[in-house]
């Protein structure tokens, strides 16, 4: 059967083969390890309480692997391989030492000159030929995805990255003229994309 | 467009869409759902991607960047709605490169070629299109005024003229387009808001545009976006004359005894095999479908495919590049406070709008600041010399975050003779058929007219005060605007259709869509690409 591809991530993903069966979701030691490498990437600073972890961005890409056993083994391989001269447990891996692997990888990525989608993301091809290279750009995309996209996909816990950046999210009554003009950031109530409909109604 | 208006005037006429009914509102306002992220592409063109293949590498790679939607309405569904005509130039940039600058001016392996119609005989079609779906812009040459006056009007000086004014006035501009404009005019530029298929105001019982910012990418949910879907074809599905038959792919064109007409399709529909028999057949599956099934619908008088006694199909493959530059200025722009459509554009770099005369490349590209971003996208665009991740990284975008913008260039591709499509006969669909593959590389042509535009980019963005700015990665083939594959011409060792979109050597099959431009322009191709269909509608009628 040739490949299907996951409609809901575009032309950067592969869903599974159906001849590659069930595939563990990830332990707990690599969900530590994906944490830490995802907090070193997006931090906590100044108390603000938005480290990567914190903000939900974790849980986006859990929730993205949890019905994709192809980008689950990614991960695997790309978290042992991202691993390599660190202590084995992730609490023995100070900040400094997470820091200076996570610019190895991305030099090696950088290095490798892979092809990249329209999100920034390497493509499934890029994938399928440097697996390993490609896994922290991957991450590094997969954060960014949890930190700044609606809530509904698991991640931005409470819209709380858009209210720390003062973002208000989509608001389907449009702005007005002198709103977009001004040198301000347009302040509004809250909304998230499932705000839409009621938004609508009050049109 | 075409079905439309064949339908309207009275012909019976069955629709063949590969995809599905989309319900707009159905599709909620979220980045990730966007076509940045390759979502809502539908089905069928996720699962039957066009692999490229560098020709420069030998390397075959995935999926283009591609953005095409599959469904009732196409692409028109979640486009932008950019809404241009071509520049009279356009339809003769050969002989016109030619003698202004020599023959030796068309650069080594490059296919380019006129068209073999005139500005003038689509002129009329542009006005229809324009009159019918709703374009909001300002004039810049309208042909009944004296040419003197060009650029006095805040259109487009360099357009091609028009025989009226556009339907709506051109959309409100945003701030990042008011800094680009100043700076364009202290550089000389003439900066206009570009055209778009966006109500600025009422239009035929639809909405004017809110301003919502979830549009490129994104269906509309108010139907303030002039697709066909909201505007052609609704009165052509209520005169009766049109039947669509949604998630209905195609699989081959036959041919009746004499291989001088298509007799029938075979598509497959609700678990069935299918024909449709007609008199006449219209082709409009996007430049990559619309080559696949003609080289996947061989027969003896055709063994190479449908069209290709001269193995035109599939030749002259053109893809625009979209480079530019990422840049940050210290005030914040609400760039996620409006569509795309809002574009300030200077089209002072296009074309053959400007001297090349030493200068080591031909044509140009159309430099624009576009409006729309949100935050995924916005927040991965950081400076070089800045931190891309870690603490630096988020005390930048705290500061920056809003005041970041992107300033982009439409570059005009040629054709050349070893950028084609061609059937990939090691990836095959459901079906077994090869899915199709694109050879297409990247030549010195477009690289130093590249650097050009960058160059000149970034003296604009520096005089509208951005504190940095940087070129930007950019995909070789972005593949949001293909041209070519089965392109028109008088001469058919050369071409595949002629002027009015007919396919040489076949009675009764037409092609409609960008795949039969000669060359592609420097602006957006979907105005003109219905034109055509038009123009070829209204040919096919006077046939009936």
């Amino acid at each position: 059967m040739a490949p299907v591809v996951d409609t809901s991530r575009g032309d950067e993903m592969m869903a599974p083969s159906t001849a590659m069966g069930t595939v563990d979701a990830l332990t707990a030691d690599e969900l530590a390890r994906l944490s830490l490498l995802a907090d070193t990437l997006f931090p906590e600073l100044g108390g603000d309480g938005l480290s990567a972890t914190m903000a939900g961005a974790v849980d986006y890409i859990t929730s993205l692997l949890a019905d994709d056993p192809t980008m689950t083994l990614l991960y695997r391989r790309g978290l042992a391989a991202a691993w390599h001269g660190l202590p084995a447990w992730p609490a023995a891996v100070g900040a400094a030492a997470a820091a200076a692997r996570l610019s190895e990888l991305f030099e090696e990525a950088r290095a490798a000159d892979l092809p990249l989608g329209l999100s920034g993301s390497p493509t499934a091809s890029a994938l399928s030929e440097a697996g390993d290279l490609a896994f922290v750009l991957v991450l590094w995309q997969h954060v960014r995805e949890g930190l700044y996209s609606d809530p509904r996909h698991g991640g931005n816990r409470d819209a709380s990255v858009w209210q720390w950046l003062g973002y208000s999210g989509p608001q389907m009554r449009g702005y007005t003229d002198s709103e977009v003009l001004e040198n301000r950031l347009i302040s509004r109530p809250l909304k998230t994309a499932n705000d839409w409909h009621s938004d609508a109604a009050r049109q | 467009m075409a079905a439309s208006v064949l339908a309207n005037a009275g012909a019976k006429v069955v629709a063949l869409e590969a995809g599905p009914v989309w319900d707009p509102t159905s599709l909620l306002p979220d980045e990730l759902e966007g076509y940045a992220f390759g979502n809502v592409l539908g089905p069928k063109w996720n699962r039957d991607q066009v692999r490229w293949l560098d020709p420069a590498t030998g390397r075959l790679g995935a999926g283009l960047g591609l953005n095409m939607m599959n469904g009732v309405g196409g692409s028109t569904l979640h486009y932008a709605a950019h809404a241009w005509r071509f520049h009279e130039d356009d339809f003769r940039a050969r002989s016109n490169t030619e003698t202004r600058y020599g023959r030796g001016k068309i650069p080594p392996g490059s296919t380019i070629a006129d068209w073999p119609i005139a500005y003038s005989d689509l002129e009329p079609y542009y006005s229809k299109v324009e009159n019918a779906i709703g374009v909001a812009g300002a004039a810049g040459v309208i042909a009944t005024e004296p040419r003197e006056r060009a650029g006095a009007g805040p259109g487009n000086p360099f357009e091609a003229p028009r025989s009226d004014n556009y339907p709506m006035p051109a959309l409100r501009p945003h701030r990042f387009g008011l800094l680009m404009a100043e700076a364009a005019r202290t550089l000389g530029y003439h900066p206009f808001v570009g055209p778009t298929a966006i109500n600025s105001v009422p239009y035929n019982g639809r909405p004017p545009t809110n301003y919502c910012g979830f549009c490129l990418g994104h269906a509309c949910r108010i139907d303030a976006k002039g697709s066909p879907l909201v505007t052609m074809l609704p009165p052509a599905i209520w005169s009766g004359n049109l039947e669509i038959v949604s998630d209905a792919e195609v699989l081959n064109l036959q041919l009746d005894a004499s291989e001088r007409r298509v007799s029938k399709a075979t598509y497959y529909h609700e678990g069935e095999l299918k024909t449709c028999r007609a008199k006449f057949f219209v082709l409009a599956a996007y430049v990559f479908e619309t080559v696949r099934l003609l080289l996947l619908s061989a027969s003896a008088t055709f063994p190479r495919g449908l069209l290709n006694r001269s193995g035109q199909v599939g030749r002259h493959f053109m893809a625009h590049r979209f480079d530019g530059l990422g840049c940050v200025f210290e005030e914040h722009l609400n760039r996620f406070a409006g569509p795309q459509g809002q574009r300030m554009v200077i089209d002072d770099l296009n074309g053959d709008n400007f001297d090349h005369s030493g200068l080591k490349f031909i044509r140009g590209g159309q430099v624009f600041a576009p409006n729309e971003f949100h935050p995924i996208q916005d927040l991965s665009l950081i400076p070089p010399g800045i931190p891309q991740w870690g603490p630096g990284y988020k005390q930048h975008i705290k500061r920056y975050w809003d005041k970041t913008a992107i300033l982009l260039t439409n570059v005009e591709t040629l054709p050349y003779h070893a950028n084609y499509l061609e059937l990939d006969l090691s990836q095959r669909d459901g079906w077994q058929r090869p899915l199709l593959r694109a050879r297409a590389g990247s030549f010195a042509n477009e690289r130093r007219l590249v650097s050009f535009l960058l160059e000149k980019m970034q003296e604009l963005a520096l005089e509208a005060g951005a504190r940095h700015a940087w070129p930007l990665r950019t995909m070789v083939i972005p593949s949001q605007h293909d041209a070519g594959g089965t392109r028109m011409g008088h001469d058919r060792s050369t071409s595949v259709v002629d002027g009015e979109g007919k396919g040489h050597d076949l009675d009764n099959l037409y092609i409609a869509g960008p795949s039969v431009f000669p060359t592609s322009s420097g602006l957006n191709p979907s105005l003109t690409a219905q034109a055509l269909a038009w123009r070829t509608a209204d040919t096919m009628l006077a046939r009936l």
